[in-house]
């Protein structure tokens, strides 16, 4: 079963539109999003950013968090970077740290929005491993991507979702 | 003529929208701080203990250096003159309110205005243009428990406990002065002192402290939050706060002195 889309779009302002319908009309322990324009905060640590969904709203424990953050960075060999600041990272681990709080919770969706602006660079191919990596047995990956970078993933098994349709087709609902 | 009464309209209509903004600020903080059931998840608990060890602990030393030199002046001074008028059993309410009621407030308040309303302002300021607000937002946190109620609890309880323990050595340095100059002892000082605290010393010293505590919180953060993303807002974010906590600090002082 497929469970990974693509959402591809003719302008880059459209991500905005579709990022503010989801903040709306989302249920929100069912729905994360990873955006260039939500970022981490600077004043906790990436172990803090990643856990603070679960200790706000789970009351999960501080040191129970702090072994959750550590097996979620140890994936992606980033467990020196638990207690760095997120000034102190590169932009694709910044990306990486967003997806894991994103994920934290372990929602039934979650939307990258416009990754290539989350990257700084001109080099996609990080991000498609990195995405193409991501085990999604019971989460749903919707990558909102602008059409130029629509290439980049068709050796990738992504279902392509019209932007019209996005809401029907992925959440499940109408608009 | 026109241009002087158009000039006092619009600040008055200015100071009553800062008021009625603020107001409705302060309501929502404190009903969602108190009754929202994240108030007490372990994320806003390490919220108020770090606002606590920037707003409180960081003016420790500070508070010490100030406290030991300025009750040193006030205490000597003081029981001096006290004993050289003969007035020596007036040694304990005359201290009760020199340093309990007026200085121990308004020294921590000066203090923590300093300290803490400067750098709240910039750290909400920056949360906001940095966008990082939003991205609470984004996630469903709210803002009003997790960014602005941890400040202000941290802030009111740094303020209480930090004019205790100004006053408390306040007492000790005047009374390590004094104890160079006469054969008074700390026993007779304190002694003096705690006969005389009343009901109304320690409903004043709450008052003020609770009160400046939240205003030095409350105020820049009500601004920072109203803050347009621009390079000049954090200026003008900055005097307009400073002039907003210096009367509100100075109507606190008051207040507290006329009604209790």
């Amino acid at each position: 079963m497929i469970n990974k889309n693509i959402v591809s779009l003719s302008a880059n302002y459209m991500a905005d539109t579709m990022q503010s319908d989801l903040m709306k009309k989302t249920i929100w322990n069912t729905v994360s999003i990873v955006s260039y324009n939500i970022p981490l905060i600077a004043t906790l640590t990436i172990c803090e950013n990643i856990t603070l969904p679960l200790q706000y709203f789970e009351n999960t424990k501080h040191k129970d968090a702090e072994n959750i953050a550590y097996n979620m960075l140890k994936r992606y060999n980033m467990t020196h970077t638990m207690y760095h600041r997120p000034k102190k990272l590169n932009e694709f681990e910044l990306l990486i740290v967003k997806y894991l709080r994103a994920s934290v919770r372990m929602p039934e969706h979650i939307f990258f929005f416009l990754p290539h602006r989350m990257l700084l660079t001109d080099d996609y191919s990080p991000f498609i491993k990195f995405i193409r990596d991501i085990q999604s047995d019971n989460c749903q990956i919707t990558v909102v991507e602008n059409y130029r970078y629509l290439n980049e993933y068709q050796e990738l098994e992504f279902k392509e979702i019209p932007y019209k349709s996005w809401q029907t087709l992925v959440l499940k609902t109408l608009r | 003529m026109y241009k002087l009464l158009y000039r006092i309209g619009s600040l008055v209509i200015a100071v009553g929208n800062f008021f009625k903004g603020h107001s409705l600020f302060c309501i929502q903080v404190s009903s969602k701080g108190i009754f929202s059931r994240y108030s007490y998840s372990p994320a806003v608990q390490m919220a108020v203990l770090k606002q606590i060890y920037y707003a409180g602990i960081e003016l420790i030393i500070i508070m010490t250096i100030t406290a030991l030199i300025l009750g040193m002046t006030l205490v000597g001074i003081i029981t001096k003159v006290l004993f050289a008028l003969d007035a020596a059993p007036n040694i304990g309410p005359i201290l009760t309110t020199v340093i309990i009621r007026i200085t121990g407030p308004l020294v921590s308040g000066i203090l923590i205005i300093l300290r803490t309303s400067t750098t709240l302002l910039v750290d909400v300021g920056m949360m906001k243009s940095n966008r990082e607000i939003k991205a609470l937002e984004a996630m469903n946190i709210d803002p009003y428990v997790y960014v602005y109620f941890p400040r202000i609890l941290a802030s009111i309880v740094s303020m209480v406990v930090l004019s205790i323990y100004f006053s408390t050595l306040a007492i000790i340095g005047g009374y390590t002065l004094l104890s160079f100059q006469s054969n008074t002892s700390l026993d007779y000082v304190l002694s003096q002192i705690v006969s005389t605290i009343t009901f109304s010393d320690v409903a004043t010293f709450t008052f003020k402290t609770v009160l400046i505590g939240f205003i030095a919180a409350s105020i820049p953060m009500y601004i920072a939050q109203n803050m347009q993303n621009s390079r000049t807002a954090l200026i003008q974010g900055m005097t307009s706060a400073m002039i907003g906590i210096f009367f509100t600090f100075i109507i606190i002082i008051i207040l507290g002195e006329v009604f209790i």
